[in-house]
């Protein structure tokens, strides 16, 4: 009988936690890091958190749709840098507007290479996207010879640190680009492809879906969120550097991703779900870093939380009787 | 044609090394000497090294991406361990540290069922914490200057690291192909389903697996720490694509069950000979990443046409 | 002493009862033949045998002890030894490798494998089985019939009692046949006890001591096999057909005119020459066993797998169809034999599933918009037409009964309108009832003038529900019945190669 009851007290908490359990751990953490570091619970710094958790966020959109079609892209963080440093240098020809521009252009064409590559190679995405991750870099590196990327540029700046009619503009930004994908995702033909082919790639080919033609696009909207965050990141910076750019950044979107509660093997995403674990992996590290913590900490504090989001997703769905990664 | 391509798979990277001689023996006059030889060999016997572990475990069907953060950790650990317990100690000490970091990701893979992926992906995330923790987050620079002796010292005129090298393909080759463990590793990679309806005790060989990865991360570590004399936090960034990168090149299938130790050690020697080759013509160093990086979707690529062409053939009947 | 027995055997599983109250023994030394439909239950009972499921109900004695195999292990400990259609081999290791896995001869202190007594032992194993086979080459290097040899030899290497193989001859040629049936009768010789199923009658007939069938779980009969013939054999497969739940088609009108047209269609492994027609409002069955090519010619037609030649004309006109995409565009439904592995998507929603092939042409704004009334509506229209029990449009697919998916999955074609519609194995795994329903739907649809081309392994289904049944042997088309015609004793000789001129023979008598 004690097994009975633990299993169903087990079920309801899985189906719960989908609704609200991450809200829930957020609040708790801003609780707890709010009594253990006062200065973090200032208003000043919880905006600035969920400022700063629009970078994570946004790039988290893109490769919460590549997850979602079963592929991995882990060449983001790189990608980051090489068009932050592209994009960055363009200014002084074509302006801020023109820089923003490019740099979201740029890095979707090479979302779109990743695609290409992913889909006529036949080879597993992270692989593919394991050695474009190093050419981007290596290419970040010797187009700026190794210096940073300074940016001057009012509509650049504003984009990070304006505000509209009170609100921070990047926190609307976020807000638009969250619910654009969900729209995407339920109320778009596009969306149900995506979701098909990452949970049965033989029946949605056989329900006549380009399968590849969705693994391009979907490769293509992960470069275009990882423009728009870098966008945000030089915008934060002011400069776009390109060995520290990015570093790390594909684990950070990837831990924001599952911790979200999308499954790694494909399938139905949860996109609001991403968006409270980009708040949550942004606080924890804000909280962090306010407690003096090493911020070498925070590596094994991130990959911890990578772990446990598996390990809970996985538990979450053995319990609920639904295939997981 | 299909011969050529079936045939393709072992032999290979000795195309992509007499092209890559052809072209540097014409490029510098230097090239052919005894001498600059040895030392592109030497110079590839890191990736060799972590190379064999990688092929072990790309062999197996999983891959493993926390070297680069094993590296760092034994190369601080050996730092801060020289004064306390000396040499001769402080070595078995790291490896043993390294191979209970990879006992640490054969265990989730095994055991928790996680992704390959994700575990080696998280562990080296920690470990590079850790190992920017235990080193207070600087370089620290080893007064044992004995210790150099191991990476750049010549026995007969060869360079000692070259030994290392021979002596792990030996042992792992002995270990791939002559041992029941490394049947069974290549039985995981080939259909893990049969091998253990068979008997094969996979979990096992699969800790086993990664704990040998890291165990090469390890050694290869202690060289590159030796010559350099300098404990790093953030050793050799891009090792890992390398490692991948010479196990894919040297013939290693990526659906596993297909180790090839001979191939892995020459595409090292063929790696090393592309960086002899950039620095002839001076350029920086982000080219070696991005050279690397190229070869790899070369390697790709040729892969994937080869498996394609085979297919269709076999679609149309012919067999192959 | 009977080597292994079973008493009242039975194993359901949701929605069908696969092996029922089975009295099953094998002596030593006896070549015992399993014989029975797709669906008897033979490869459930071996399974049983083998370790991979458990009874329910019922008792099973080995060696006069009672026996409960819980995993594959304690089967092979026991000495019996399984050879599945799809082999246990690892193709990237030899010969020798695969026999021994797991139990290699080692040397050196036990570090190393002992090369010498490896290979020695598995050729003496070979040799037993009077082949020579390197034991050297990668098992991925041999063609079906040595791989086969090797699986036997691994049987013998646990010295089994019992070996139990499912369809041996599916894939061999006629002489790897013969070399089989030696090996069988040497392995009898050493008093090893075989069970040996297959479709192929004229096998069992040359090499077995006993016969027994099974039909819909049920053991029909065992019969010595010099005292019986085939035609009481097929009668016992086939028994009285089931004719309540089916009921013969009506055909009100025939439609000659042909919509769809295959001319010496050939796939690689599969089929070789294939001249075809499907006819408006036409219900067309191919039968075929295991090699018969029938999956493969139906998934090219549809465009999954490529074809390496023939003419393919729809309403006339020649088409290519390369992709299932082409195949959707002239108007061709598909609905696959598997649907959990390729028909269903199982983490979405039954009305996720149904909407998919549809959900861009009922989008407005260019497919940019779902609009959630279009959709419920289709799905109301589908789930009333074909009765889908389902309690929402929300609810996960996989928690719906077998029939409802299969409902599921046919619906999603119908809502494309189609004008031809093929299945495969359309009522496989879901209840009676269920397929009553299914085969009223089909009908009712062909009355309304689509095409229907399906396959089955069901003998009733076979019978009564098409207008048209062409039997494919070994790639190539064998028999045709039209409902005239239709006999299901020959129905059946025709799908084991039967001699297609005794069928025809008969027919005219």
């Amino acid at each position: 009988m004690r097994e009975g009851q633990k299993r169903s007290a087990g079920v309801w908490f899985a189906s719960q936690w989908e609704s609200f359990g991450l809200p829930l751990l957020l609040v708790v953490m801003v609780a707890v890091f709010a009594i253990i570091a006062p200065a973090f619970a200032s208003v000043f710094n919880l905006v600035m958190n969920v400022k700063f958790s629009a970078i994570a966020g946004i790039g988290a959109i893109g490769m919460a749709f590549c997850i979602m079609s079963g592929d991995f892209d882990i060449s983001v963080g790189s990608m980051s840098a090489l068009v932050g440093v592209l994009g960055a240098s363009l200014v002084p020809v074509i302006g801020g507007f023109g820089g923003v521009l490019a740099t979201i252009v740029i890095a979707a064409f090479l979302g779109f290479v990743n695609g290409v590559f992913v889909t006529k190679l036949r080879i597993p995405a992270f692989i593919t996207t394991l050695g474009m991750m190093y050419v981007y870099r290596a290419l970040a590196y010797i187009y700026t010879n190794n210096s940073p990327v300074y940016i001057q540029s009012t509509f650049w700046y504003f984009i990070a640190n304006g505000n509209v009619l009170g609100v921070p503009f990047v926190i609307i930004l976020m807000l638009l680009c969250f619910g654009a994908a969900v729209y995407v995702l339920r109320k778009t033909p596009f969306g149900r492809y995506v979701v098909a082919v990452g949970t049965n790639k033989t029946a949605a080919m056989l329900s006549g879906i380009n399968v590849d033609r969705i693994k391009i696009t979907v490769f293509t909207l992960v470069g275009f969120f990882v423009g728009i965050a870098t966008v945000v990141l030089a915008s934060n910076l002011g400069s776009v550097n390109p060995g520290m750019t990015g570093q790390g950044y594909e684990f950070q979107v990837i831990t924001v991703v599952v911790l979200g509660g999308t499954a790694l093997g494909g399938g139905n995403g949860n996109l609001l779900g991403a968006l409270f674990a980009a708040m949550i992996i942004t606080s924890l590290r804000n909280g962090l870093g306010m407690r003096q913590v090493d911020s070498y900490w925070q590596f094994v504090a991130t990959g911890l939380v990578l772990i446990f989001a598996v390990a809970l997703n996985k538990i979450r769905y053995s319990l609920l009787g639904q295939r997981e990664a | 044609m299909i011969r050529f391509l079936k045939l393709y798979e072992r032999f290979g990277i000795v195309i992509f090394i007499v092209i890559a001689s052809v072209f540097l023996a014409v490029a510098s006059p230097n090239f052919l000497k005894v001498d600059t030889l040895l030392n592109i060999v030497a110079q590839g016997t890191y990736a060799a090294i972590v190379g064999f572990g990688m092929t072990l475990a790309i062999t197996s069907g999983g891959f493993d991406l926390s070297v680069e953060s094993v590296m760092s950790l034994v190369s601080v650990s050996l730092a801060l361990l020289f004064p306390l317990i000396g040499i001769p100690l402080s070595i078995p000490v790291v490896l043993a540290v390294a191979a209970s970091v990879g006992a640490l990701n054969g265990l989730i893979i095994a055991k928790l069922k996680v992704s390959p992926l994700i575990t080696t992906l998280s562990i080296m995330t920690i470990m590079k914490g850790v190992a920017l923790l235990v080193a207070g987050g600087r370089q620290i620079v080893i007064q044992e200057k004995q210790f150099m002796e191991l990476g750049t010292g010549k026995v007969a005129g060869i360079p000692i690291p070259i030994f290392i090298m021979v002596f792990f393909f030996v042992l792992f080759y002995m270990i791939l192909y002559h041992t029941p463990l490394g049947r069974h590793i290549s039985a995981v990679g080939s259909n893990e389903n049969a091998a253990r309806i068979s008997g094969v005790k996979v979990d096992g060989v699969k800790i086993m697996v990664y704990t040998l990865v890291a165990l090469t991360s390890g050694v290869a570590s202690v060289i590159r720490t030796s010559q350099a004399l300098i404990g790093s936090p953030s050793m050799s960034p891009g090792f890992v694509l390398v490692a991948i990168t010479v196990t894919i090149l040297g013939g290693t299938s990526l659906a596993g069950g297909r180790g090839n130790l001979w191939g892995t050690m020459l595409a090292a020697i063929f790696i090393s000979m592309i960086y002899y080759g950039l620095n002839l013509i001076n350029v920086q160093i982000f080219y070696q990443m991005l050279s690397v990086g190229l070869v790899l979707l070369v390697a790709l690529f040729i892969e994937g046409l080869r498996v394609r062409y085979l297919a269709a053939a076999k679609a149309r009947g012919i067999k192959v | 002493m009977e080597l292994l027995r079973t008493e009242g055997l039975t194993k359901t599983f949701p929605g069908v009862v696969a092996v029922d109250d089975v009295d099953f023994d094998v002596v030593p030394g006896e070549i015992h033949a399993l014989v029975g439909e797709n669906g008897a239950g033979k490869s459930t009972l071996i399974k049983i045998f083998g370790g991979v499921y458990q009874a329910d109900r019922g008792k099973m004695y080995f060696d006069g002890r009672e026996v409960s195999f819980s995993s594959t292990h304690q089967s092979q400990a026991s000495k019996i030894s399984v050879i599945y259609q799809e082999f246990n081999l690892v193709p990237d290791l030899s010969v020798a490798e695969n026999i021994f896995i797991g139990r290699e001869p080692r040397t050196a202190g036990g570090l190393l494998i002992h090369w010498g007594r490896i290979n020695e032992a598995a050729a003496g194993l070979l040799e037993r089985l009077d082949m020579k086979i390197d034991t050297r080459t990668y098992v991925s290097d041999l063609p079906v019939a040595e791989r086969q040899m090797v699986e036997i030899a691994k049987a013998l290497s646990y010295e089994a009692r019992l070996i139990i193989m499912d369809e041996p001859t599916a894939t061999l040629t006629e002489k790897e046949v013969v070399k089989l049936f030696e090996i069988i009768a040497a392995l009898k010789k050493e008093g090893v006890a075989i069970i040996y199923i297959s479709h192929r009658l004229e096998e069992a007939f040359q090499l077995s001591d006993r016969i027994t069938v099974l039909r819909d779980g049920k053991k029909i009969g065992t019969k010595a096999t010099s005292q019986t013939d085939k035609d009481e054999i097929i009668e016992m497969m086939v028994g009285k057909v089931v004719t309540e739940y089916f009921v013969r088609r009506e055909r009100a009108e025939e439609s000659r005119e042909v919509l769809l047209e295959v001319r010496g269609y050939s796939v690689a492994d599969h089929v070789e020459g294939i001249d075809l027609k499907l006819h408006k409002g036409e219900i067309l069955a191919l039968a075929g066993v295991i090699g018969s090519g029938v999956h493969g010619f139906l998934q090219s037609l549809y465009g999954v797998i490529p074809k390496k030649s023939g003419e393919v004309y729809f309403e006339g006109r020649p088409v290519e169809i390369a992709r299932p995409k082409d195949a959707i565009r002239l108007g061709i439904g598909y609905v696959t034999e598997d649907r959990k592995n390729s028909g269903l998507l199982p983490d979405m929603s039954t009305l996720h599933n149904l909407t998919l092939i549809i959900i861009r042409a009922i989008a407005r704004l260019r497919g940019l918009l779902i609009r959630d009334r279009e959709e419920q509506a289709r799905f109301k229209d589908i789930r009333d037409r074909l009765d889908i029990k389902v309690a929402s449009s929300g609810q996960k697919v996989i928690f719906l009964s077998g029939g409802n998916q299969q409902k599921v999955v046919i619906g999603r074609t119908l809502l494309t309108d189609c004008k031809a519609l093929i299945l495969l194995e359309p009522t496989r795994g879901i209840d009676v009832g269920a397929k009553a329903e299914v085969h009223r739907i089909l009908r009712e649809l062909a009355d309304r003038g689509m095409s229907i081309i399906l396959t089955s392994s069901e003998l009733p289904e076979l019978v009564n529900l098409p207008d048209r049944c062409v039997v494919f042997y070994k790639g190539r088309i064998a028999a045709e019945f039209s409902q005239d015609t239709m006999d299901t004793g020959q129905l059946v000789a025709a799908q084991i190669g039967h001699s297609a001129e005794k069928a025809a023979g008969r027919a005219r008598a």
